[in-house]
């Protein structure tokens, strides 16, 4: 499954389970949606650093790196390569 | 003559200090003369629009300036505010509007149609003040409900409200939180209610007109009167936290130092968070020199690091709850080289009494001894909106006076004296828990699970977490041949139950352990669950 299907399950089913919505458009704003608040977050970044054996440093947890689902693929992609 | 109804408290603002900034909020700013004549505006239009003394006002906005004006406009037309969180479940947001009969929301052109659409009955709300610029874009087609659009800003001076005779014992808001039967509590609190504290609060943390307020709690929060009417109080600044920013532990730090706060009042969650991942040492925090924080447990490991890190701060473990407000503060001093320290609750504020009964019903006096905790002030609340029943639960006759009715709150936390005369914090009597600074009733969540067609039984347990304070666990039955899945639950629980009150971990079980007597084995589930983890 590519990183980016991975994630948009994972906010369908655990984060956003409540908003009964099927799918997330890559670039879909998260932040204005309020799909990831800080209850969320936390839960999120554990999911990241787990399912893609990276490390997510706390200066790397900014808006701009979870603002939608690309912008969160390439923050694992940037991590992975280091 | 002193200021006895909330709102006094901004004439005088408005008098002494007048062009102090009031609120700010992102690019924006209102000063004290402007918030007095933009609350007087919205004032006089509900008042034209037909709301009169104690009738209750919605507001459902995001945290904006408006928020402000709106809460201090309807406080001056003689009514009562209900803060309605926009995102809300919408079944909640139904719940309260019928309970509390609200007809009236001051509102902003989204939050409106949002809840208008999802209204069960449609007759309840009938007049809508929409606030703020661009009031054209309403796509309403409910047509039963009268929409005034406001543009608190506009230049000139309105003409009058009607001031109306008040006392200080007549409601001044309702805020809501969570209640067993499955329905949240709306718990009502008078101008004298709030009064009694704004005004120790102020004189006992020194507050003044160059102080800057971090309002980070939502108005529907009891810790937001503190930010607000403390700050309109003294002339000082309310600095309006971008909701967004409190998810972000360095962009937060950033904010505190950027900002110039120099009062923090938040849930310990929060801090929690922040000293584990804001990376503190990249900022100075000069001007910080109050932090307060409250209800959850602090662990100490953090508090070390925030002292540390702040190290211009003093810091204070408050004690409260909505019924009654704060009424217990222990200044943190020199924090034990020990992790397992437990922060006291400490001692009441100057003019709160409080005191704790043990199960002879005795005043506990001595260290070591516990009881459950009572509160005796002004500040204790009117009780709950339209609930006679809890309202004789829990704001009982004073015991120790037995031949007067003077009303006392029964908490329903039991606590413990320490050596030095501090209360320390030991227990529940019953299931409330606090997550995130949010008291749960675990009942609740219990009676919204069991109103599933296909559950049979289910229990909710709570599991102690460092940075969270509780993570809420479920045990969940279902019906034969029903199979249940983790997202059936959650969807289920989602317009019904807040999102900090859905339980993060759900477990399927095709029975629950029960003890001698029959009754669900709490313990034992409890005990599983630290095991398995």
């Amino acid at each position: 499954m590519s990183i980016l299907k991975n994630l948009e399950n994972y906010l369908l089913t655990e984060i956003a389970a409540g908003l009964g919505k099927k799918t997330l458009q890559p670039d879909e704003d998260l932040l204005e949606l309020g799909i990831i608040d800080s209850l969320g977050l936390m839960k999120l970044i554990s999911f990241m650093e787990e399912t893609f054996a990276i490390k997510i440093l706390d200066e790397d947890v900014i808006p701009d790196n979870f603002q939608s689902l690309n912008s969160m693929v390439k923050l694992v992609e940037l991590q992975a390569q280091n | 003559m002193r200021d006895y109804l909330l709102h006094h408290l901004l004439l005088h603002s408005a008098e002494s200090y007048p062009d102090n900034v009031a609120v700010t909020f992102k690019e924006k700013s209102v000063t004290y003369a402007e918030l007095n004549r933009q609350s007087n505006r919205l004032a006089l239009t509900l008042q034209q629009s037909g709301v009169g003394k104690g009738d209750r006002v919605g507001i459902l906005l995001p945290k904006s300036i408006e928020q402000i004006v709106s809460l201090l406009g309807i406080l001056k037309s003689g009514a009562i505010y209900v803060p309605i969180d926009p995102a809300a479940p919408v079944g909640r947001i139904n719940y309260m509007i019928r309970h509390c009969g609200i007809e009236c929301m001051v509102t902003a052109p989204d939050n409106l149609n949002t809840v208008l659409s999802n209204l069960e009955d449609k007759s309840a709300i009938n007049r809508a003040i929409v606030i703020g610029k661009g009031c054209g874009q309403l796509t309403l087609g409910h047509n039963k409900v009268k929409c005034l659009s406001l543009d608190v800003e506009a230049e000139g001076e309105a003409s009058e409200f009607q001031s109306e005779d008040l006392s200080d014992s007549s409601p001044a808001y309702i805020l809501h939180t969570s209640g067993s039967t499955g329905n949240p509590k709306g718990v009502a609190i008078s101008h004298l209610n709030a009064l009694t504290f704004v005004e120790m609060a102020a004189d006992y943390f020194k507050v003044t007109a160059a102080d800057r307020f971090c309002s980070h709690a939502p108005l529907h929060f009891d810790l937001s009167v503190f930010d607000i009417f403390v700050a309109v109080k003294c002339g000082a600044t309310i600095v309006l936290l971008p909701e967004m920013l409190s998810t972000f532990p360095v962009k937060l730090a950033e904010f505190i130092e950027n900002e110039k706060i120099s009062v923090w009042n938040s849930v310990s969650s929060v801090l929690t968070m922040l000293a584990d991942k804001g990376m503190l040492e990249r900022q100075s925090f000069n001007s910080l020199r109050l932090v307060h924080f409250s209800g959850d447990i602090m662990p100490a490991k953090y508090l070390r690091v925030l002292a540390k890190q702040m190290s211009n701060a003093a810091f204070y473990n408050i004690y409260g709850q909505t019924e009654a407000n704060s009424s217990l503060c222990y200044p943190i001093g020199e924090i034990p080289d020990n992790d397992s320290w437990r922060i006291p609750v400490g001692r009441p504020f100057p003019n709160f009494e409080t005191f704790a009964l043990n199960e002879e019903q005795q005043v506990v006096s001595r260290p070591g001894d516990e009881g459950e905790l009572y509160v005796s002030s002004s500040t204790v609340a009117l009780g709950y909106w339209n609930d006679r029943e809890m309202t004789r639960e829990k704001f009982v006759p004073d015991p120790r006076y037995p031949f007067l009715d003077k009303i006392v709150y029964k908490t329903g936390d039991l606590v413990r004296i320490d050596e030095n005369g501090n209360y320390l914090f030991s227990g529940r009597k019953d299931h409330m828990i606090k997550s995130r600074g949010y008291r749960i009733e675990l009942e609740e969540i219990e009676a919204v699970l069991a109103g599933h067609p296909d559950i049979v039984a289910a229990v909710v347990i709570p599991i102690a977490d460092d940075i969270v304070g509780n993570r809420i666990s479920a045990f969940i039955v279902p019906a034969a041949g029903c199979p249940l899945g983790r997202e059936d639950i959650i969807r289920y629980c989602a317009p019904q139950l807040p999102k900090y009150m859905i339980p993060e971990i759900l477990e399927f079980r095709e029975s629950l352990p029960k003890t001698s007597t029959g009754k669900v084995d709490r313990k034992k589930l409890s005990e599983g669950i630290a095991r398995s983890g």
